[in-house]
């Protein structure tokens, strides 16, 4: 092929009709650097592992251990409220038998049930329905009282056509002589798990996804060689911010499928919700990733930055276990890290019902927190490697 | 050409690219360009010559828009740097390729940011890369990473190209390869300015050399007017015993050896040969070199240093 310029010097070159104005202006161009980004996000298997296939394991293994049995719970009362709760109680984890109400409290005493829930022939009122528990498991009654009233709350709307405010009357039973023990903690789990690895996965890939990646392209040169070009800086982040809120969408994906096709778990009544907290929480997280690729020297720095950040929180903010059940202390320690109210506000959502404004807290923490993060990081954010200098 | 300054030579008024004048950048305590003026006329190839550390890199990224000056005013194609940047091409000393993105999209990418579509294959062909449109930068060789980024800085079809050390690191078929680009950047038109601590590269490619030490301008132009400037000093180079006593010769300008390597400068290489015969005898004559001077003794004389890998580029300029 000639090189030579058509009429130009026969020395010359012919760039310029290799090239033409771009057209769509910048929303074409944010569209295009964004999908690039997402080229370069899809062939790093690191970020594939660590952010998608790290936390399904954890799901799959962590859901496998726990998933020993489904839980029975005993119902007394008409067949109706036998039928809305089954209809209610995931299948997988839950087995819904009817039985007479001191039939139901026997179980729950030698433990062949997990829980009773006796519910009386309505008259018309918001229903009284006793949630029977077992006083030997008090470490899962919590959370056995909130699926109870999750499950009463569907009873209402069915049996009375509205969903008030009916909290259950709970009461225990003391364990019978050689009573084996009976938990719903194995099908709770998953439901209380599933949320809590997705928070974790967001997290890791908007702070350490963020930072590495920020910080490698700085100490390459790469962020230096787009400040030449005229792009727009705010065109450029937007487009990875982009790629980085699809890689979400993907884990949410992927991760709650998996969840539900394997043990059922639900993501809860309000699915809009759910996008709209895990918005927020991505891009919290990425504004504390920019943050740390600001004050991190190189890559080495921002790893280990990212993991004193992100670590701690994985025990603390809990991740694996209620953090009701911890020390004060931890719970104090658990109170500043911005892990735990996204773990919190979406296991509200999924695992308990509630619905945005319940988790409203959660929601203005995370908001807060991604600003000052944001401020933090657009002080910080530098285009030259460290100690670029000649 | 839109925008272009005029810069009065003393003769007549040329359009300008770049304009740099009394130019200072610190970092922190340490001063690394001071006072540095500079201009580069369109259409001409401005090569800035001078060892590691000068300050050639900080200035042509000020030029980039890529750093602030503390001092000085700046120029490019009449426009500030960084309103200039769509009309500038750049190649870096260093990286900035995306390792997960084949040589095409990296292209394709960075053309986009400077708002324009570029058919990468035959870009990539114009830079020796042809048919490697579709592999991945991180599985390219050194050599061809740098043809690469020449590439980029050719895909927005600049007005002024700014390579910054472009054959560093290549081996010498890529050099005369990438010479050869430049001349036919040049050739059609295209501003160039080039920074370089090779000799023969400066003299093989530039109208004009603007030779830099620790921040500032020393010397500058053509690299034959440059070395004219001198007088007719030529160095004699040859192979002989440490304890031989050259450098008690007559008619030496300067003598030093490196083990039993020794380099003679003189006025005349013609007196200086025949005392090295009587003093040797024929057969003692080895591994003779005689050069003229070059634009390595235009830097020694005006600093009494040699330029640092100056010395390193294993072929000259045809």
């Amino acid at each position: 092929m000639s090189l030579v310029a058509p009429g130009g010097h026969p020395g010359g070159t012919r760039i310029a009709s290799l090239t033409r104005p771009a057209r769509g202006g910048a929303p074409a161009l944010f569209l295009r650097l964004a999908r690039m980004n997402l080229v370069i996000i899809r062939r790093n298997r690191q970020i594939l592992v660590f952010n998608i296939l790290v936390p399904l394991l954890m799901i799959l293994i962590f859901g496998g251990l726990f998933q020993s049995h489904a839980a029975e719970v005993a119902v007394a009362g008409p067949p109706r409220a036998l039928a809305v709760l089954r209809s209610a109680l995931p299948r997988r984890s839950f087995r819904v038998e009817r039985l007479t109400a001191a039939a139901a409290r026997r179980a729950v005493a030698d433990g062949s049930a997990a829980v009773a829930l006796i519910v009386p022939t309505h008259g018309g009122r918001p229903l009284p329905v006793t949630v029977v528990e077992n006083a030997a498991n008090v470490t899962d009654n919590g959370s056995r009282t909130a699926v109870a009233e999750a499950a009463v709350a569907r009873l209402n709307q069915a049996l009375l056509g509205t969903a008030p405010a009916a909290v259950p009357v709970v009461a225990t039973v003391a364990a019978a002589g050689g009573a084996r023990s009976t938990t719903l903690a194995g099908n709770d789990y998953i439901q209380f798990l599933t949320p809590g690895v997705l928070a974790y996965a967001v997290f890791t890939a908007g702070v350490l996804g963020a930072a590495l990646r920020t910080v490698s392209d700085r100490e390459r040169g790469t962020l230096r060689r787009v400040r030449a070009t005229p792009v727009p800086i705010g065109i450029f982040l937007a487009a990875q911010i982009l790629a980085q809120l699809v890689l979400v969408v993907v884990q949410v994906v992927v991760l709650l499928g998996v969840a539900r096709a394997v043990y059922g778990v639900g993501i809860g009544p309000q699915p809009w919700s759910l996008a709209l907290l895990t918005l927020i929480g991505a891009l919290c997280f990425l504004a504390f990733g920019f943050l740390i690729a600001g004050v991190a020297r190189g890559e080495q720095a921002a790893l280990t930055i990212g993991n004193l950040f992100s670590l701690p929180q994985l025990f603390v903010a809990g991740i694996f276990f209620p953090i009701s059940q911890s020390p004060s202390w931890l719970q104090a320690l658990s109170a500043v890290m911005p892990l735990r109210y996204f773990s919190d506000g979406l296991r509200g959502l999924m695992a308990e019902g509630q619905s945005l404004g319940a988790v409203g807290v959660d929601v203005l923490v995370l908001a807060g927190l991604g600003i000052v993060a944001l401020v933090v990081a657009g002080r910080t954010f530098r285009f030259d490697p460290v100690g670029a200098s000649r | 050409m839109p925008g272009a300054a005029l810069c009065d030579t003393g003769e007549v008024s040329a359009p300008v690219a770049v304009a740099v004048a009394g130019l200072v950048k610190d970092y922190g305590s340490v001063r690394a360009v001071d006072g540095l003026d500079l201009t580069v006329a369109l259409g001409e190839v401005v090569a800035v010559l001078g060892p590691n550390g000068a300050g050639k890199t900080t200035t042509l990224e000020v030029i980039e828009g890529l750093r602030r000056p503390d001092g000085g005013t700046v120029r490019v194609l009449g426009e500030s740097p960084a309103r200039a940047r769509r009309r500038v091409g750049v190649q870096l000393q260093e990286g900035a390729l995306y390792a997960d993105l084949s040589c095409a999209e990296t292209l394709g990418y960075f053309a986009r940011c400077y708002g324009v579509e570029a058919e990468p294959g035959p870009l990539l062909e114009l830079v020796g890369l042809a048919g490697l449109d579709e592999r991945r930068t991180e599985r390219l060789s050194g050599g061809q990473k740098r043809r690469l980024q020449i590439a980029l800085a050719l895909c927005n079809n600049p007005e002024l190209v700014i390579l910054d050390e472009p054959t560093t690191g290549l081996d010498p078929l890529s050099r005369r390869q990438t010479w050869e680009l430049v001349r036919r950047l040049h050739a059609d038109g295209r501003t160039i300015l080039l920074t370089t601590h090779y000799i023969e590269e400066a003299e093989a490619l530039a109208d004009r050399v603007v030779i830099v030490d620790r921040g500032t301008v020393i010397d500058e132009g053509s690299p034959a007017g440059l070395v004219q400037g001198l007088g007719t000093v030529v160095t004699v180079s040859l192979t002989a015993p440490a304890a031989a006593g050259l450098d008690r010769l007559p008619g030496l300008v300067q003598a030093g050896h490196d083990g039993d390597r020794w380099r003679l400068r003189t006025k005349e290489a013609g007196p200086l040969l025949a005392a090295l015969t009587d003093r040797l005898g024929p057969s003692g004559l080895r591994d003779v070199l005689v050069q003229g001077p070059t634009l390595e003794d235009v830097f020694l004389a005006r600093t009494g240093r040699r330029i640092e890998g100056g010395d390193d580029v294993p072929d000259r300029a045809a």
